[in-house]
């Protein structure tokens, strides 16, 4: 059983003899007692189904471009850069460790969801950790969110430094989400 | 005579017919009515009995190895959550602290993602710094330990009840047996009504003289509570008896029994009635009912015969005696032992001093959820569903804003002259990456709930407006670089009116040609306006939208020294874009709502917006620092650690009417106004007023430095500072200022410069000092 206050559970009728023994008896002395006050209102008398629809993710509508700024580099643009020696960025603490172990988890079994909430959270720990925002992107763009992925693996650009793996990855995911956008 | 007998037959006929008619209708008359109490009965058992609540949480703690967190906030933390501080923290919201080292069992919670199990947990500070976070028994290392999160409202109902329902497997057994001892021993027996048990109460209540037992069952009780008025009558007990026996035959013992643990009314705050043993146990201990004492229940179980009576903290000694006959009355009818009730009578009522209000203590905080949850929700969806809103505020970074906001602000009045009170404030504080309102503080006295100024003051902005403009600018790199040399000297511009207007600096100076950096960071005016103008006020606007304005301003000259009002979460928005390196996050403050039952309903994920290039931002960020550094803002660095770097904006109106600021460190946006709701002059500038509450809060919230990872298309060159020509690291002036590549200057200053073949040109810089220059170059 859960809920029981919830869902109600279905009424047994036990004793309904006894029920209609006392009717009898009721109406002769309702009729002396005379009058009787009844409260139903107070809360709402019917049940009623799934309150709320499922509410898409909440997406911010795009500005009307000015026109003078430069999109995110374009992965043939950023190639042909010349790169300083490869810096990895300093290994995350074990509770962002153990976040993307789960979002690599939650990710493989498809809840995509929950793998976007637990990288979330890893952010929340570690906010200018480059490669969580590329995983997030990746998981944005297996939704078909093609624009955030765009944008989450620009975010990643904007802080990978000299990683070139990462940066990599992220031309990647930006290559395929402007693709898949058009 | 021979009439009169059939007569008499007749009218004896007359009255037997009359009184069968009577007793035909009564009969009816009574089966209608118990069929109408049947159904009342049935519809609201079986429907939805209660308007529950929607409950709204603060941010759960998340405890990991090497987190900035004092032994004192987690303290703080733990208060706010009610865990009991024990000797021997062996239960589910208990805990022990000692210097450095904290020991406690965190209560299960489920969350939107999972639910978390109760831990015991050991956790070692270093300072600052949590130092280590262990398994309490086996000590082995724990990566992550989420607290369940602080209730910081409800959004009630018009009627004003409220509850935290409970499910009857999840009640402590001694609840149910103390209950059942005192108000009905017979529960599990009678049909509803219990004649022997009210003769029973009677005499036992004799004895006693006093009311120590009810004669009424649980059933008769819950009757009374679900349907019928308070009325004291005949007519009333009738009918609670009659619904008493439709409610026996319809539902199980055990749907009654938590029916009844739900509805009943245990206690009042103000307008707010609290109903059912689940918000009782909060309310009057401050902790959930699975982590009550014997002691607990049995004074609840007092409350449950007079709640306004028997109130322990009005009438602390009629409830301690009434808690103790409760205990003598179970231990009588063999539910405790002798020595468990006499040790049970010993302790304390225990209940908190202070009432858990039902008013929010975050109001400015609470009225931003409802404002998002309205355009997403039904309001009466939000006042019954009992739906779970899980927030983004950070209760510790409220209370350091609450507490710089109301200081300063009586300290400032004191120090400027302004009548005592007159002087109001809000401010914001969001998390820098991913948009979370951590704190919001709508007014000096941040527990009233009034007029909201974080969200619905509109003051103009003053120069808080200008890195819009500066922003505009450095876009274009081919027409302006940090360097380029503005002319502040006098200006005058003709309005469409035909008015001209003259910009002045503050300091009713000119100052020559000052380079675009230097007049941003010591704000000068006539400068600003005359790159606004060049290009152009409505492209100024444009990224003023790009960085996360919505509303639609006209474009006029004066617009470029923030002649337009804001609010200040607004103003957040907009800084916001600056310290996330040019990605537009909207600011939240919800993560996700959960049904009643703990399901998923609807998350507000983390979007961003790539808005800007990052060179740009950059290069303004650069300049941002710049005002802290050796700007307009300097002061602040008497408040602030010494490693540690933010960049901001200072804002002050004409006549002082508005004292602003807005910045950012590495982790956290903060926007601060001061000012009079009267609109008159505090005498306060951006730097002497709203500064000093924005060092406080960032003094008081754990921060990291503002960092930039260096765009791959800027340079660092040096340059001569005031003749921005390229310089030699001996040039006395000499100075390192990031370019778009390619747009640094070209000309060589008289003192020479070594060229790009210069071993100090242009060297690729680590994350860490890149931002450090200025404060090398100005120290």
């Amino acid at each position: 059983m859960i809920h029981s206050f919830i869902r109600p559970a279905a009424p047994r009728y036990r004793s309904y003899s006894r029920l209609l023994l006392l009717a009898g008896l009721l109406g002769i002395m309702m009729q002396l007692a005379g009058c009787y006050t009844v409260r139903t209102s107070g809360a709402p008398t019917q049940q009623r189904g799934v309150i709320i629809e499922q509410q898409p993710p909440v997406t911010v509508t795009p500005y009307p471009s000015t026109g003078s700024r430069s999109p995110a580099r374009l992965p043939e643009e950023s190639a042909t850069l010349p790169r300083a020696a490869p810096q990895k960025s300093a290994p995350p603490n074990t509770a962002v460790l153990a976040l993307l172990d789960n979002a690599t988890q939650q990710s493989r079994s498809g809840k995509l969801d929950a793998a976007a909430a637990a990288l979330e959270r890893a952010l929340r720990i570690a906010p200018r950790n480059a490669d969580i925002w590329s995983r997030l992107a990746a998981v944005r763009l297996q939704q078909g969110q093609f624009e955030q992925a765009a944008s989450l693996a620009a975010k990643s650009m904007n802080l990978a430094g000299n990683d070139i793996d990462l940066i990599e990855r992220n031309e990647e995911i930006i290559d395929k989400a402007k693709r898949r956008q058009k | 005579m021979s009439q009169k007998t059939p007569h008499t037959n007749h009218g004896l006929r007359w009255i037997l017919a009359l009184l069968a008619l009577a007793l035909i209708t009564s009969l009816i008359a009574g089966m209608a009515y118990v069929a109408y109490l049947d159904k009342t009965v049935r519809t609201q058992f079986e429907g939805k009995r209660w308007a529950l609540p929607a409950r709204v949480y603060a941010r759960p703690l998340e405890l990991f190895q090497g987190m900035p967190l004092s032994p004192g906030q987690l303290s703080a933390e733990l208060a706010d959550l009610g865990y009991a501080r024990v000797e021997k923290p062996d239960s589910p919201g208990t805990y022990k602290d000692t210097k450095d080292e904290f020991s406690f069992v965190t209560r299960a919670f489920r969350f939107w993602d999972t639910a978390e199990p109760s831990l015991a947990v050991r956790a070692q500070f270093n300072g600052k710094t949590l130092a280590s976070l262990t398994h309490a028994a086996t000590g082995s290392a724990l990566d992550l330990v989420r607290l369940d999160p602080i209730l910081i409202g409800s959004i009630y109902p018009a009627h004003n009840e409220d509850r935290v329902l409970v499910q009857l497997k999840e009640v402590p057994p001694l609840l149910v047996k103390t209950l059942l001892a005192v108000e009905d021993h017979r529960f599990y027996r009678h049909h509803g009504i219990d004649p022997a048990s009210l003769l029973r109460a009677l005499w036992s209540n004799v004895r006693a003289r006093a009311a120590v037992q009810g004669g009424s069952t649980l059933t008769q009780q819950l009757a009374k509570n679900f349907y019928l008025t308070p009325e004291r009558s005949l007519s009333r007990k009738l009918n609670e008896a009659i619904m008493a026996l439709i409610l026996e035959a319809h539902y199980s013992k055990n749907e009654i029994l938590e029916a009844y643990l739900n509805e009943i009314f245990l206690g009042q705050e103000g307008a707010r009635a609290i109903h059912g043993f689940g918000l009782a146990s909060y309310f009057y201990f401050g902790r959930p009912l699975t982590e009550l004492k014997l002691q607990h229940f049995a004074l609840l179980v007092s409350l449950a015969r007079g709640a306004s009576y028997y109130d322990p903290r009005r009438h602390p000694a009629r409830a301690l005696t009434q808690r103790n006959r409760v205990l003598d009355t179970l231990a009588a009818n063999g539910g405790i032992s002798a020595e468990q009730a006499a040790a049970a009578k010993k302790t304390p009522l225990g209940v908190t001093p202070k009432i858990p209000s039902g008013i929010s203590p975050y109001p400015a905080f609470m009225d931003m959820v409802r404002r998002q949850l309205q355009s997403d929700y039904k309001e009466d969806d939000l006042t019954s569903e009992g739906l779970q809103i899980f927030t983004t505020l950070d209760p510790r970074i409220q209370a350091s804003v609450e507490g710089a906001l109301t200081t300063r602000a009586t300290q400032l009045e004191k120090q400027f002259n302004i009548p005592a009170g007159k002087l109001e404030g809000a401010a914001l504080v969001t998390d820098s990456q991913n948009g979370e309102i951590l704190a919001m503080v709508g007014g000096r006295d941040a527990r009233f709930s009034g007029f909201n100024r974080a969200l619905d003051a509109m003051r103009p902005v003053g120069s808080l407006i200008k890195p819009a403009v500066y922003l505009t600018a450095l876009a274009q790199p081919q027409n302006y670089t940090l360097a380029t040399l503005l002319d502040d000297g006098p200006l005058s511009v003709s309005n469409p009116g035909g008015k001209t207007w003259q910009p002045k600096n503050y300091d009713h100076k000119y100052h020559g040609f000052v380079p675009l950096h230097a007049a941003l960071a010591h704000s000068y005016n006539i400068s600003t306006v005359r790159l606004g103008l060049a290009v152009g006020v409505p492209n100024v606007l444009n990224t003023l939208h790009s960085l996360g304005l919505t509303r639609k301003f006209p474009a006029y000259p004066s617009t470029l020294l923030g002649a337009i009002d804001l609010s200040p979460m607004e103003v957040t928005q907009i800084y916001q874009t600056l310290a996330s390196g040019g990605f537009r996050v909207p600011l939240r403050a919800i993560r996700d709502v959960l049904t009643t039952k703990g399901e998923p309903l609807q998350r507000y994920s983390l979007s961003i917006v790539s808005a800007f290039d990052p060179a740009a931002i950059y290069l303004l960020n650069t300049a941002l620092q710049e005002v802290v550094t050796n700007g307009t803002a300097s002061s602040v660095n008497r408040q602030l650690p010494k490693d540690l770097i933010v960049a901001g904006k200072t804002g002050t109106t004409d006549d002082a009417r508005d004292s602003w600021f807005a910045g950012f460190s590495g982790q956290h946006v903060a926007v601060v106004w001061l000012g009079r709701d009267d609109n008159q002059s505090t005498g306060l500038t951006g730097a002497t007023g709203a500064l000093k509450v924005w060092g406080d809060i960032m003094r008081a919230t754990p921060t990291q430095s503002l960092q930039f990872t260096q765009p791959e298309n800027v340079e660092f060159v040096r340059i001569d500072g005031q003749t921005v020509q390229l310089a030699r690291a001996e040039c006395p002036n000499a100075v390192q200022l990031p370019f778009i590549n390619g747009s640094a200057p070209r000309e060589v200053s008289a003192c020479g410069y070594a060229g790009y073949d210069d071993p100090r040109y242009n060297q690729p810089r680590s994350d860490e000092n890149s931002l450090n220059w200025l404060k090398e170059i100005f120290r």
